[in-house]
Order: structure tokens, then C-alpha cells, then sequence
């Protein structure tokens, strides 16, 4: 299929021939005016015959250019509609046949797809926006902007949330971004130009209403906001539930030694207090008979004598006699923190006698006495409260009564001050 | 009436919301520190086949789910420098220990001056009976020939190193160890604790 010629070509050839005719009538000799008229009217008659043929190629030009357009979309179209989309080739190129610098002469038709009856100034318009970025660029722009038009309602959902893949947001933007550009080559007409440009292809592009686009748009965008806006608030809730958890059980950890009683039925210290008078020694036999242990998980082979010390009125002396392996004495604070603990030595009796001091009474070293007698003679307590504890294992039924009497010789009083 | 929807609906939206709110700071909160205070965890505490030990109780200077541990279950622990108490609820097969089944708690000679094994119900009490035998320790239990022993925990009366348990249903046992070298390389190697007894389930009750 021989192409059709470009409107370049054309137009050479067009001046090939205006000057060949001009040539002609100055080389003619002044005797020959017949001949040369004849001539003329014969270069007349070509030339004429040329410009009918030039505007039937310039038809053929149009049709053939409508017909590549609606070639290369025929794909599109045969599509499940899910890649609607201009091609870039025909976006804004322009055919190299066609140059906006070139002037389409008015007595070339339109393509067959726009030539129907127009007024005047509809054919100024199309002819300036043709000129201005081209016919195939308009063919395809009008033909993308039907097509989606046509197409919206049926292969775009854009209602329905569950067919996220069959959006119609990127052809509104590309169209929207496109609309400028007619509107450019269309603006400069005035008096309704658009509406008027419009009407001057109705087979090609359709009214253009972008209330519904809008609108869609705008549902569309506003229900993912309010997904987004959900998923987010549910996210910063459940990070602050996190964080409060945390919180929380850092507090409860670190509060359950002196919240204890909240928590439970409180420190050992809580369960001896009132059983046990402040300073003073007693021997507590473990009542395995009761259905509450005195503490639980207290070793109950073993002896055991409590002092409750109370350092808010004076320093308070204890002295203990470890008799051998297995006894032991230790200080604790209400916490049940075990700060000061003496074991009892294989084969050999220990005497311990000292002092305990509040940690910000500590008694002045005096001249004369050695510091480490002083240090060995005092436990500083952590606090003002606590409680002393001297264990003593049983040996069996025949030592029974000697660990009692020798438990019996512990003791913790207050330092009376003169 | 859309109006009167779409408020029930935002209302029940609230409520889960602030219930999955309150699960997760009561349960993520309030219960893991109890589980971490009173059950541990492996960073406060050791465990080696059915025993667990809290090697910082007694310590000031302890991790605050041990000072926890030890404050809420009103304990008086010595310095773990000086002696290791170590519990068991379960036998050697991972079974909770039960009075309605006999164990035998079989002792490797034990490098210790002083050790102690005692028998508790699920409170931490003593087990009253009329045989008053609550426990065995490095000067009442009868060893073996090797120098090891045997303690036999059963309701009824068996021969040897007999704990009674009578009825007390989920009982707890308790290894306390009073040796500061023995204590220190245990503390230093705290999963090669050397002597810790093994717990067996001879029989169950009906």
C-alpha cells in the first residue's frame, strides 16, 4: 500500500510548480503572446488539477492517520479494560507529516471522523489546535477521553472498595493533566470556545461532564483517609496499651516489696510484727497444726528465735551464741533484704555481741579505739526497722533440749543512754 | 435512625476498644509480673531439672523480681553467699508431685557442711503428722553405705528416710544447702550444681 504524501511534500511541490509557471511567462518571447497565454491557461488548468489533487491527498492524509490512530487502539479497547491507559507514543507526539510551523491551507478537509458541517470559527478552532499540537495528538487525547468516558461505568468500579486493581484515579489524573493543553489550544478563541470545540467533534469526543469523576474521586479518597485514619488510631491504641503494660509492670515489680500486704499477705516482716514485741528476743515454735504457716517455706527442721528491732529510740545491742554447723544468724529489713548473716563454725562455739545503728547514727569513733573493733562491734541497718533471726538445726530428739537452751541465750535490747 | 446506628456502632467500637485496652495492660502488665515475680524467669532464676533456685535472694543488692519474689511470699532467705535453697514441684519426668504418689529423692554424697530436705504443702506449710517428721537434714538422715541416701516421700509409714505427706495434695519440696564454698561454686556454675537430689515416682494410688 503506497503511502499518502505529507503535507510537506505537497507543499514542495506546490512551489515547484508556481515556480515553474512564473518561469515560463518570462521566457516567453513577446511574439508568441497567444502561445504563452495558452500556456498560462494550460499551467492554470495543471495547476489546478494539482491543488484538487492535493486536497484529495490531504483527505487521504487524514483518513489514513484516523485509521493508524484507531489501529493502534484497537488493543486497547479489546482489553479487559484494566490497563486503560494513553500510549505514550501517541501522547503528545506529533507525525512528522504534520508541523505545527506548517499552515494547513483552509480548503483541506478534515478527516473523515471530524468533517461533518461546522461553522466557521469551529473550523478555526480545530485548525488552530491542530496546528498547535497536531492532529494525531488530538485524535488520540479525544479518543483516550471517550473511551474512558464509555468505559467508566462498565470496567472501572470505582464504588466498590474490593477492586482496588481497577482504579480510574490514574486515567482522571492523566486526562485532568491533559486538559490544559486543549484548553490552551482551545482558549484563545473566545466566546465559547470550549463548548464550541466540543461540539465540533462529537463523533470523536463526547461532552466531558467531570461532576461524577469528581465525585467518585472524592468518595474514593475519602474512604481510604478514613481506613487510614482507623488502622492508625488502632495502632497508636494498641502501642499505648503496650507501653502502658510496660509501665505498669515495671511499677508493680519494683512497688511489690513495700506494697507487699497489696499484693499478697505481705512481707515476713508484716506477718511477725504484731507477734513479736520491739527489742526483745522470743523463740517462735513453728505451729504446723494451724492452717497458716507461720511463714512459708520455713525450714522446718530448725529452731528459730525473732527479735523485731526498732532503731527509732536508740541503738539496739544482740549477742547470740552459735553452737556449731547449721546455726546461723541474720538481720533483715522489712523488705526481707538479708544484710548482715553469720554462720555458725564446724566443732566450736561463735559469740557474737554487737550493736546495730541506723545508717545516719553511726557512734564516733573515740580516740584512743582501734577503728576496726568499732566496725566489727556495729552493723549499720539500712533501715529503721527490722528483724534478727537465729536458726538452729535439729539434731535429733536427744538434742532437742539443749539447742532450746542454748537459742534461749540470744538477745536484743535497746542501749540505754545515761 | 442512621444517625442512632452509626452512634451504637461507634459506642461498641469504643467498648472493644478500651476492653483490648485494659486485656492488654492487665494481662501484659499486672500478670507477666506476677508470673516473673512469683514463678521466675531465666533472668532472676536457675533452674536445673525439676529444682529452681533465686541465686541474688537475700541480696540488697538482688534483682528487683527477686526483692519481689521474696517480699510478696514473705520469705526470710539467708545470703545466697552463704546458703542456696533450691524447689521443686515437679519430679524428674516433669510431673507435678502429688501426695497420692510415693517419690523417692535419692542423695549423692554431698560435699556440704549443712543441707537440709523438706517437705511442704501448696502454701509452704509444714505437713502436720504424728510421726512430727518434717524434713532430713545432714545430721538426721540415714545414709547409705556410699554415703548417699534415699528419703522416701509416701502417705504411709516406710522404712528409712520416710516423709509423710498424708493428704496434702500438691506438695513442694525444699533443698537448702548451707556451705559458702559449696554455695559460691554453684553460684559461679550455676548449671553444674553438684548433689542436687533426683526426685522419682515409685507409684501412684489407685
Amino acid at each position: 500500500m503506497k503511502s499518502p504524501p505529507s503535507l510537506q511534500s505537497l507543499k514542495a511541490r506546490l512551489a515547484g510548480l508556481s515556480r515553474l509557471g512564473a518561469t515560463g511567462s518570462q521566457d516567453d518571447g513577446g511574439n508568441a503572446a497567444n502561445g504563452r497565454m495558452a500556456s498560462a491557461a494550460e499551467l492554470r488548468a495543471r495547476l489546478k488539477a494539482r491543488l484538487e489533487q492535493l486536497s484529495q491527498d490531504s483527505a487521504g492524509l487524514g483518513a489514513s492517520l484516523n485509521a493508524k490512530v484507531e489501529t493502534l487502539l484497537k488493543p486497547r479497547r479489546a482489553d479487559g479494560g484494566t490497563a486503560i491507559q494513553q500510549p505514550e507514543s501517541l501522547a503528545l507526539d506529533r507525525p512528522p507529516s504534520v508541523d505545527a510551523d506548517v499552515a494547513v491551507p483552509e480548503a483541506v478537509p478534515l478527516p473523515p471522523t471530524v468533517a461533518t458541517p461546522q461553522p466557521v470559527a469551529r473550523d478555526n478552532i480545530v485548525t488552530r489546535t491542530i496546528n498547535r499540537v497536531g492532529l494525531t495528538a488530538v485524535h488520540a487525547r479525544l479518543g483516550a477521553l471517550s473511551r474512558v468516558r464509555k468505559k467508566t461505568p462498565a470496567l472501572l468500579p470505582v464504588s466498590s472498595p474490593t477492586s482496588p486493581g481497577h482504579s480510574i484515579e490514574p486515567h482522571i489524573q492523566r486526562i485532568d493533566s491533559d486538559m490544559p493543553l486543549l484548553e490552551t489550544a482551545v482558549m484563545p478563541v473566545a466566546g465559547g470556545a470550549a463548548s464550541a470545540f466540543a461540539g465540533a467533534l462529537p463523533s470523536i469526543a463526547p461532552p466531558i461532564d467531570l461532576k461524577p469523576r469528581s465525585v467518585t474521586q472524592e468518595a474514593t479518597r475519602r474512604r481510604r483517609a478514613s481506613g487510614r485514619s482507623r488502622m492508625a488510631s488502632l495502632f497508636m491504641m494498641l502501642l499505648t496499651a503496650f507501653v502502658t503494660a510496660a509501665l505498669v509492670h515495671i511499677a508493680v515489680t519494683l512497688s511489690m516489696p513495700t506494697l507487699a500486704g497489696w499484693f499478697g499477705k505481705g512481707t515476713a516482716f508484716d506477718r511477725l510484727r504484731f507477734k513479736l514485741e520491739a527489742n526483745a528476743m522470743k523463740p517462735l515454735k513453728l505451729d504446723v497444726t494451724g492452717s497458716e504457716p507461720l511463714l512459708p517455706f520455713l525450714t522446718p527442721d530448725m529452731q528459730y528465735a525473732f527479735c523485731r528491732y526498732d532503731l527509732s529510740a536508740s541503738s539496739v545491742a544482740v549477742t547470740a551464741t552459735l553452737v556449731d554447723v547449721g546455726w546461723s544468724l541474720a538481720l533483715y529489713t522489712p523488705q526481707g533484704d538479708n544484710f548482715y548473716a553469720a554462720p555458725g563454725i564446724e566443732g566450736r562455739a561463735t559469740e557474737l555481741s554487737f550493736v546495730i545503728v541506723p545508717s545516719s547514727e553511726r557512734l564516733l569513733i573515740l580516740p584512743g579505739v582501734r577503728r576496726a573493733d568499732v566496725d566489727a562491734a556495729q552493723v549499720t541497718s539500712p533501715t529503721r526497722e527490722g528483724l534478727i533471726v537465729v536458726r538452729a538445726p535439729n539434731k535429733g530428739r536427744a538434742f532437742e533440749a539443749s539447742t532450746k537452751a542454748a537459742l534461749a541465750k540470744a538477745d536484743c535490747r535497746p542501749i540505754t543512754r545515761r | 435512625m442512621n444517625v442512632l446506628i452509626e452512634a451504637l456502632i461507634s459506642l461498641v467500637s469504643l467498648v472493644t476498644r478500651l476492653a483490648m485496652f485494659l486485656a492488654i495492660v492487665v494481662l501484659g502488665g499486672f500478670g507477666s509480673a506476677w508470673v516473673m515475680v512469683h514463678s521466675g524467669s531465666a533472668l532472676s532464676t536457675v533452674v536445673e531439672g525439676p529444682w529452681v533456685t533465686w541465686p541474688q535472694s537475700g541480696r540488697s543488692d538482688a534483682d528487683p523480681y527477686t526483692r519481689a519474689h521474696t517480699a510478696s511470699l514473705g520469705l526470710l532467705p539467708l545470703n545466697s553467699s552463704m546458703s542456696l535453697t533450691y524447689h521443686a514441684r515437679n519430679d524428674e519426668t516433669g510431673a507435678r508431685i502429688h501426695s497420692s504418689c510415693d517419690y523417692e529423692v535419692d542423695f549423692e554424697p554431698i560435699d556440704a557442711v549443712w543441707w537440709s530436705l523438706a517437705v511442704f504443702d501448696d502454701a509452704g506449710g509444714a505437713i502436720p503428722n504424728a510421726a512430727e517428721r518434717y524434713a532430713f537434714n545432714a545430721a538426721t538422715v540415714t545414709r547409705d553405705a556410699d554415703g548417699g541416701a534415699t528419703v522416701v516421700l509416701a502417705r504411709d509409714a516406710r522404712p528409712g528416710n520416710w516423709l509423710p505427706t498424708r493428704c496434702a495434695g500438691n506438695l513442694t519440696l525444699a533443698f537448702t544447702v548451707q556451705d559458702p564454698r559449696w554455695t559460691s561454686q554453684s553460684l559461679d556454675r550455676p548449671h553444674q550444681a553438684k548433689g542436687l537430689p533426683v526426685i522419682r515416682k515409685v507409684n501412684c494410688a489407685g
